[in-house]
Order: structure tokens, then sequence, then C-alpha cells
């Protein structure tokens, strides 16, 4: 993933950006935060926000013109927050005021001409930033059109508190000094602008003839000033404020932001850099974050009680209490394993692209690169359409080629991935009888796990119902492989299914399982593939006497790897519907659906999430859930949530008790799979074979098993173990318990195992396994 | 196995040479990375 495709895709994510009513502020006032520290009783924090933006925060706070409320989201609800009500209440409230600190002088001097708020706001703002300043204002006072202002509205000790500021700054005020080129200015504006480095001319809405200052101006007499930079048609002469907006537009907040923008020109100019670069965002424009504001009840503006004092507390609190907070998040709220981490994916794709750069050290971002289970469900609620799953696969992907997977991550899944696709498992048969197939049912490997016995039933109605010859193929699809990143292994894993598929004549394929559905559809072009579903749909189920069960109420959940299959779906609802059953929507359905912590991996890499995943789901209902896909029965199951294989349904006999079936373990998903080819051998196609001859034989308490389940150790590996120490001699003995300690490490990983003998076999009492290898 | 590195004692023989296990340095190798241990050995 190189930087640029990571900028692409990360750039998908608006959350970074601000809210409308920062936005909308010509100063970008963080009004979100300032809002939640008001919530808080904070009017610290609060004031401290508001001053880091706002160079006079007494006087704004009473007279800001408020852009900001234009970009409010609540404009869409009902009415935009009272912001400068709540900034009033900050103003009034603070106990401590942040200090400002002086930064060495530089020597550079710029000439301020004009001490309006646009003037004051550059010279405040070049001070800060080391440049020698010198006012020229042509009255008595600083200010300017502020002292219009009625007293009422603005106290005029909030003026001096606000300007005692340029007392402590080294900032040089020539009062009752007006500039210009006429008589009776006390300066010319060309020697001013020989004396010093740069200009900011700040002079408010003044007739400019009378100036006479010989800048550029325009036909109707204004003075041409660039709106980006607020350049003149001189070099070192910017311009804002109330002469560019004119008199009729005055905006006290504008003119700081105009004070600000030309502090940035300036600042570049005596740099000797760029004017232009990088100047998208100042002043005020139009956000891009998304927010939700479904489900958001009006509510009217808080008015205080005494409009002259403005808000008291409880009101100021009130107000605060309709503020949106606004962000996105969208996937977030969507997604446990977002919400997880923390974050959000602008955030996360940072990190993995961190993640694959480093060479050395600590790969912080691995688990959380390995535990998204790629179900698109992000993608499919971002208002970007941001896909974080496909991020973390090509992280597995790239990590996996430069051999920094670590091999723990997805081991055991691949294991159990090659024991279906192995002998043990793979079968590839016409129908008997035939020698060619129109259709091969391709039960896939989990189903076969799950509910083993009804593979045989699915398989005998295709038979009975599809003319030219139903083929049948055993074996797993890839998903594993592909899910964790080994392209090479499910490329290899993929040629073999088609050519195991072709040799059959390349019929249709008729899937149980939406995993494999999408797999094929998706990397076997030339493979027809459909669901058992959208088929019975068509050609009607297997009704018979036995598959009775009581109508009930049942709440769907749809597979996240066939969220976009509309069609399957549909005919899901339509073969519940044939059984009689009440149809429960959750919340989250067909293409909004979410995962059952079984894509991507996510159970075998991350737990705890992938129980967040699944305990989030089987609460959405009270209803008992039905699914089509066994992993998603399984892992709902796992966490005890009454649920049903829609399979099991349609074939299965034994009625009342599936929605408690128990989840079979590790080991006993493999044995169900090797057990149904054997079966179907031997009483489809009439074969004899030969039961494979277990050398030894373990006791396993239930206790015993759970832990081998939890440490994904199968009993063959158990098996191996004993079998090796016993024929080896290679074992130690606790002389305490009176029990046999020994190891075995068939390829990657070693396992121990604690047994005694019993018997004609051995009792094991424990098993545990690690990747370390000892080298001497 | 953690089980049996983190006690103070440990009682256990090998069966074939019937010698009680003992501390002693061991070299381990985890991803392509090697280091060094006190185990019983
Ligand atoms: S939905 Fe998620 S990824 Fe998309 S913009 Fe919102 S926070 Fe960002
Ligand atoms: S609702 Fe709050 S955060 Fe959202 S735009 Fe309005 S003031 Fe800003
Ligand atoms: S688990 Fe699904 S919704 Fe969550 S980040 Fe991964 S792909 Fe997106």
């Amino acid at each position: 993933m190189d930087q640029q495709l990571l900028r692409k895709r990360e750039a998908k994510c608006v959350q970074d950006n601000p809210p409308g009513c920062t936005a909308g502020c010509p100063v970008h006032v963080d009004v979100r935060g300032m809002i939640d520290a008001i919530r808080k009783g904070d009017y610290d924090k609060g004031y401290e926000l508001f001053h880091k933006m706002v160079p006079f925060p007494g006087i704004i706070s009473r007279i800001c013109d408020q852009h900001c409320r234009t970009g409010c989201k609540r404009n869409e609800i009902d009415e935009p927050i009272s912001i400068n009500a709540l900034e009033k209440i900050c103003a009034d409230k603070c106990q401590n005021a942040p200090k400002l600190v002086r930064p060495p002088l530089k020597n550079q001097k710029v000439a301020v001409v004009g001490a309006g708020l646009s003037g004051l706001t550059a010279a405040l703002e070049l001070t800060r930033k080391g440049y020698r300043i010198v006012i020229f204002e042509a009255t008595g006072r600083l200010g300017g059109s502020i002292w219009n202002i009625p007293e009422s509205r603005l106290p005029r000790e909030l003026i001096h508190k606000d300007f005692a500021i340029f007392e402590k700054f080294p900032v040089e005020i020539n009062y009752n000094t007006a500039i210009g080129n006429r008589g009776g200015s006390i300066m010319s504006f060309a020697s001013l602008c020989e004396n010093f480095d740069a200009v900011f001319l700040g002079v408010g809405c003044k007739e400019l003839n009378s100036l006479d200052l010989g800048l550029e101006q325009d036909a109707s007499g204004n003075l041409v000033i660039d709106p980006v930079t607020l350049a003149t048609s001189q070099t070192k002469v910017f311009a804002g404020g109330s002469i560019r907006l004119g008199c009729e537009n005055r905006s006290p907040a504008l003119s700081i932001s105009d004070g600000k923008i030309a502090t940035i020109s300036i600042d570049r100019f005596l740099q000797g850099v760029s004017l232009t670069a990088n100047r998208g965002k100042e002043g005020s424009y139009k956000t891009s974050l998304y927010t939700n504001i479904a489900g958001v009840k009006p509510q009217p503006i808080v008015t205080a009680a005494e409009p002259a004092s403005g808000y008291n507390e409880e009101e100021a609190a009130q107000e605060a209490n309709r503020c949106l907070s606004c962000e996105c998040k969208e996937c977030v709220k969507a997604c446990e394993y977002l919400a997880h981490y923390r974050g959000y994916p602008k955030k996360y794709a940072r990190e993995v692209y961190n993640n694959l750069s480093i060479v050395m050290g600590i790969h912080h971002a691995n688990k959380m690169i390995n535990s998204c289970s790629l179900c698109g469900l992000c993608e499919h609620v971002c208002p970007g359409n941001l896909n974080m799953g496909e991020i973390c696969q090509e992280a597995r992907q790239m990590m996996v080629a430069k051999g920094k997977m670590p091999p723990s991550a997805h081991e055991f899944a691949l294991r159990d991935m090659q024991f279906s696709n192995s002998d043990r498992f793979v079968l590839n048969r016409h129908q008997p009888g035939f020698t060619a197939s129109k259709m091969v049912f391709y039960p896939s490997c989990q189903l076969a796990a799950s509910s083993p016995h009804v593979i045989k039933k699915i398989y005998n109605f295709l038979c009975e119902r599809i003319d030219g010859g139903v083929g049948l193929m055993l074996g797993c699809c890839g998903a594993p492989a592909n899910w964790a990143g080994q392209e090479d292994l499910y490329k290899e894993t993929v040629q073999k299914i088609e050519q195991d598929w072709r040799s059959l004549g390349s019929p249709r394929v008729i899937t149980a399982c939406p995993s494999c559905f999408s797999m094929f559809k998706r990397n076997l072009p030339d493979m027809s593939v459909e669901m058992i579903w959208t088929l019975f749909d068509r050609i009607g189920l297997p009704f018979s006497e036995e598959s009775g069960m009581e109508p009930k109420k049942l709440a769907i959940h749809d597979s996240c790897t066939t969220r976009h299959e509309d069609q399957l779906q549909t005919s899901v609802r339509n073969i519940l519907g044939k059984l009689g059953h009440n149809i429960e929507e959750l919340p989250h359905n067909r293409d909004n659906t979410t995962c059952c912590g079984y894509g991507g991996l996510m159970i075998y890499v991350n737990k705890e999430v992938a129980h967040k995943v699944i305990n989030k789901r089987i609460k959405e209902s009270e209803a008992d859930y039905v699914t089509y896909c066994a992993m998603c029965r399984d892992n709902f199951a796992s966490q005890g949530k009454r649920v049903y294989h829609l399979v099991d349904m349609v074939f299965s006999n034994d009625q009342d008790n599936l929605a408690e079936q128990e989840v079979p373990g590790y080991s006993q998903r493999q044995e169900n799979r090797a057990r149904v080819k054997t079966s179907l051998l031997r009483e489809v196609w009439g074969e004899t074979v030969e039961e494979p001859q277990s050398d030894v034989k373990v006791i396993i308490p239930p206790s015993v098993r759970q832990v081998m389940d939890d440490r994904t150790i199968l009993v063959d590996d158990v098996k191996k173990v004993i079998a090796h120490a016993e024929s080896t001699g290679n074992k130690l003995k606790d002389l305490e318990k009176d029990q046999f300690i020994a190891y075995y490490q068939p390829v990657a990983v070693t396992y121990w195992v604690e047994y005694s003998p019993q018997d004609d076999g051995f009792v094991v009492h424990n098993a545990y396994s690690h990747r370390i290898k000892i080298t001497e | 196995m953690s089980n049996h590195a983190g006690q103070q004692t440990v009682n256990l023989v090998c069966v074939k040479c019937g010698i009680n296990l003992t501390l002693g340095k061991i070299a381990l190798e985890y991803l392509g990375s090697n280091f060094p241990v006190e185990l019983y050995k």
C-alpha cells in the first residue's frame, strides 16, 4: 500500500473535519470543545478554547456576528446553538485566563496602520511571532469603530481589559498619527513603506481617495485586495478589515479573521516563502463532516431569564445540551471492532501504514490489522464509502509477502483448511449411475462440520429433483487463506477447486454456504454458482411428514459475505414464509447486516472482539434467530443464543432441540467432516471404506476438552504427542502428580501434554502449545 | 509451559535417564530472533 493509495483511502474518511460551527466561524473556534467544557461546568477550559482563536475574547464575546451559527447542524432540525451567549458565560466565569508567552524578538519591523479590530489582531499575532510592531492610529484610542457600540452591549471595561495586552508586549503605538500622502498626514505612506519591512493597512471604512495611498483601486473605487492572501498591488502592503468588507458589511468576526490571514501572509512574505501555497481553509467555509441527525428531536433554543445579563449557569448547561457534538463515526457506531480500538478509520489507516513501514521494532497494529472481519459494513454505512476491511486485507497480504505476519495469527484456521482440502474430506463425484453432472452440490466444510446429518438429505433431494445428474464436491473454498492474506496459498486452493470442477464437466455449482458462494462468485469468473436457497425458492421444498416445526417468530440474520445478494436474501425470506414462520427484521439486515465474528478469521485472532461482536448482534432481538450460514449459527449458539440454521429447519426431523444444538468443538468438526465423506461413500456410492486405525486411545475429560478448544489444540495433536513419547521414551515424570509430561513438534507448533496411562489408553490432564523453538 | 517455569523447585525426572531436572541455560528462537533464558533442563 503506497503513500498515495493510503492518502486516497483515508481521504474518504471525513471524521477529522471540523463541525459546521467551527468551519463557519471565520477564526475557527472549537465550539464543540468549548460547549463540552460548559457541560462539565469547566468555564476555564471553555474560555481557553475560545481565547485560543480569538485575540480579544471580552469584546468578541459580546459583539460577535456569529458566522458559526450559519454552519451549525441544528439549523437542519430547529435553531442553531446560541454560541455567542455561551462564549459570553465562559468569558464572564473564567477564573484563570491562560498566559501568553513572549517570543524572542526578530529584526524585521511591521507597520500597522489603523487600530481597529483587524489592525490590532494583526499587531498582536505578528508580535506573538516575534516581529517588531509599530501601530499608527489616527485617533487617540485603540479599537476603531467598536466605540460606536452602546455601552449597554459592550461594557467599556471589557475593551480596556482586552487591550491591556498591548502593555505587556513591546508594541509601539503612535496615537493621533494619520498616515497618507495628502496634507495633514503626519507621515507619508511612501516613506512608511520605505522604513518598514511590511505594512498592514486596516484603516476601516474610509474614503480611500482621501488617503491617496497610490495603491490600485477597482472601477468603483475600492482597493484591489487578493481575497486569499489580502495582498494589495504593492508587494509589501496587505490590507483587511472594514476597508475590504465595506461600511455596510462590517463584521467583528471577519475583521479579526482578516488580521489573522494577513499575519500568515506577512509572515510568509518576510520569510520569503510562497504566499499562496496550501491556503484552502482560512476564513469561513462549509465543512464536509457528516453527522447523522436521524432521530434527533427538536428542542427550542434556551432563552435567558434576564436577557441583559445573559445565560446563568443552568441556562448555559441547558443550551449546551442542545449541541449535537457533531461527528461522523457512523462506522464506529456500527462496528464493534472499530469501536474496540477507540479511534476511527482515518486514524487506523495511518497506524496500519506505520505498522507496514517499520522494519524493526514492535508492530503494535498487528493485532488490529488481523482482527477485522472484512465484512464491508463500514463501507456500506460510510458517507465516503471507506472500507476498512479492504485496508486490513491488503495489509495482511503485505505482511505475509514480507514475512512479517506472526504465524500464530491464522495458523489454526489454515491447518483446519488444510484438513478440509486433504483426502480426509475432499471428494469429487458424479451422481451414482451418471457420467456427467448438470449441477454439482458443494455443501462447504463448515456445514459438514456443524450439521453433518443434513448433507446426505440435501444431496438426495437435489438428485431427486434435478435431471441430468447432480455431482458432489467436498472441500474448503479457500476463504481462510484469502482472509489470512495468504495470496499464494489461496490461488493454489482456487486452482485446485477449478481443476476438480472442470474435471466434472464444469457443472453449475450449488452451495450451502454464503462464504463459498461469495468466494466462488468473486474469484472464479467462469463458474456459475448459486446458493441452495434461491434454487429451493424456485423448485420447491422437500415437504416431508416430519418437517412440521411449530410456526413461530424468527429474526433473520443475513450473512455479511452476501450482503449485496438481494435475491438470495429475498429467497430466504420466501422459504421461511413457506415454512409458515413469522419473520422479524433485525435493525441491521440485508445490505446493512453485521458479521457473526467469523469473517476475516476474527474469532481466531481476537476472541475478545469477536465476543463483543456476537453479543451485540444476539441482543438486537429477543426472538430466536435463523441464519443460513453454519458459522453464524455456531457463533451465536456459542454465546447462548437460541438460533436455527435454515438448512436444519428444512431437513432435520429433530425439530424441537434444533435451537439448542450443541456447538461442536474443533476436533469434533474435523471428525464430522471425515464422517460425512465416509458415510456418503458408503451409503450413496455403496463403497466399503476402511476406518483409519487409531493407534492411541485417549480419554479426555470435558474440562480438558474445553481448555484444548480454547487453545485450538486438536485431539489429533494430543495423540501425536503421546504416540511420540511412548514410542521414543522421551517424556518426563512429575513425581508429585504421578503423571507424564511430553512434547512433540509436528510442524511449527510445539505441543505439550500431561497424561497418565489407564487401561489400554491414556487420560489427558492438560495440554498447551507454543511457537517458541528450543534451539539449544 | 509457564506452569512449570514459574515454580521455584520442580520434581521432574527424565524417564529415560532417571535424572532430576536442574536449571540451565537454554537458547530460544521466535520469529527469527534468538534469546537465552535459564530454565530447567
Ligand atoms: S463512517 Fe467512519 S470512515 Fe466513514 S467518514 Fe465516518 S468516521 Fe470516517
Ligand atoms: S450542533 Fe454543536 S457541534 Fe454541531 S455545529 Fe452546532 S454548535 Fe457545532
Ligand atoms: S469488521 Fe467489518 S465493519 Fe468493521 S472494520 Fe472490518 S470490514 Fe469494516
